[in-house]
């Protein structure tokens, strides 16, 4: 039991922070990327003084960009919490896992999805809008960079962009991709939630029989 | 770290931490209670004999009972069941 139990918990710690590392990552890009925008753009948009400008628009980018950002960072940074306090906890060299503990850590597993199951499916759903917003906004780089293709600008700044687009690509790619993975450890622990639930029926069966 | 636990796993917690003798504040600290909730689930494992009330030296402890031996086993077999169940979902 201790040995599948351990390997089984590690397995699913191990992709929790991994999803968490990632989640983190991204959403500081994102941050990042949207005040980039905002701050760039901004300036060029006060000096132009026309509204009807590419600026505009990668203002209001820069501004989803980094709000999606700012919302993604926090369930992420609380689930890379919650996994290494558990590592720290229960399977540093010094801790035996006995039984007790065993189930001790299943409890405060459950009990914590039970918590942050809204937190969880928010990262899902803003993983998605991430991912969504960096393809779109990958589309339109492809077509300003298409538009200022026939300008005479030079070779260099062709491949930076390029190199930009794919990233951008890249990223919205893997945005869309990780929450994937979430869903299919969330849906496990919606099931052991709900499980834990119907287990209430049996304890309640046995109290109210003495 | 933040976490919503149900009345039983509660009562489980406090049953396996009582197996030594233990004082009201020691069980809602350890436990993570408020003192009234804390309470209210001490008196109905008193209430159910699971938990015996023992004095020493005017202080007074709780101590699990062999009768709370039944909620401690099936707590800890459906508990355990509940995580190896459903694996083949992520392999």
């Amino acid at each position: 039991m201790e040995k599948k139990f351990n390997k089984q918990v590690n397995k699913e710690l191990l992709i929790f922070q991994g999803l968490s590392v990632v989640n983190i990552i991204f959403s500081a890009i994102t941050l990042a990327i949207g005040i980039v925008f905002i701050v760039n753009n901004l300036f060029s948009l006060i000096e132009s003084r026309n509204l009807i400008d590419y600026s505009t628009l990668y203002v209001f980018v820069g501004f989803a960009l980094a709000g999606i950002g700012f919302f993604w960072i926090l369930p992420s940074a609380s689930l890379m919490d919650f996994v290494t306090d558990i590592q720290f906890k229960y399977f540093n060299k010094k801790t035996e896992l006995n039984d007790e503990k065993i189930i001790n850590l299943i409890i405060k597993m459950i009990s914590y999805y039970r918590e942050e199951s809204r937190n969880i499916k928010r990262m899902i759903i803003i993983s998605r809008l991430g991912g969504t917003f960096f393809i779109l906004n990958g589309i339109i780089s492809s077509i300003d960079f298409y538009i200022k293709l026939n300008s005479n600008l030079q070779i260099t700044n062709h491949l930076i962009q390029i190199l930009s687009l794919i990233l951008m690509f890249s990223w919205g790619i893997l945005s869309l991709f990780i929450p994937h993975f979430i869903k299919k450890f969330a849906n496990l622990w919606e099931l052991r939630v709900k499980k834990s639930e119907e287990a209430g029926v049996i304890f309640k069966k046995l109290l109210e029989s003495n | 770290m933040k976490s919503r636990r149900t009345q039983y796993e509660l009562y489980w917690e406090i049953l396996i931490y009582c197996k030594n003798p233990r004082s009201f504040t020691s069980i809602i600290h350890k436990c993570n209670l408020n003192s009234k909730i804390g309470q209210e689930h001490i008196d109905f494992l008193k209430q159910k004999q699971y938990l015996l009330n023992i004095k020493e030296s005017n202080k007074s402890f709780y101590k699990t009972s062999e009768k709370a031996q039944e909620f401690i086993t099936l707590f800890s077999q459906i508990y355990r069941e509940l995580f190896e169940e459903n694996l083949t979902l992520v392999d």
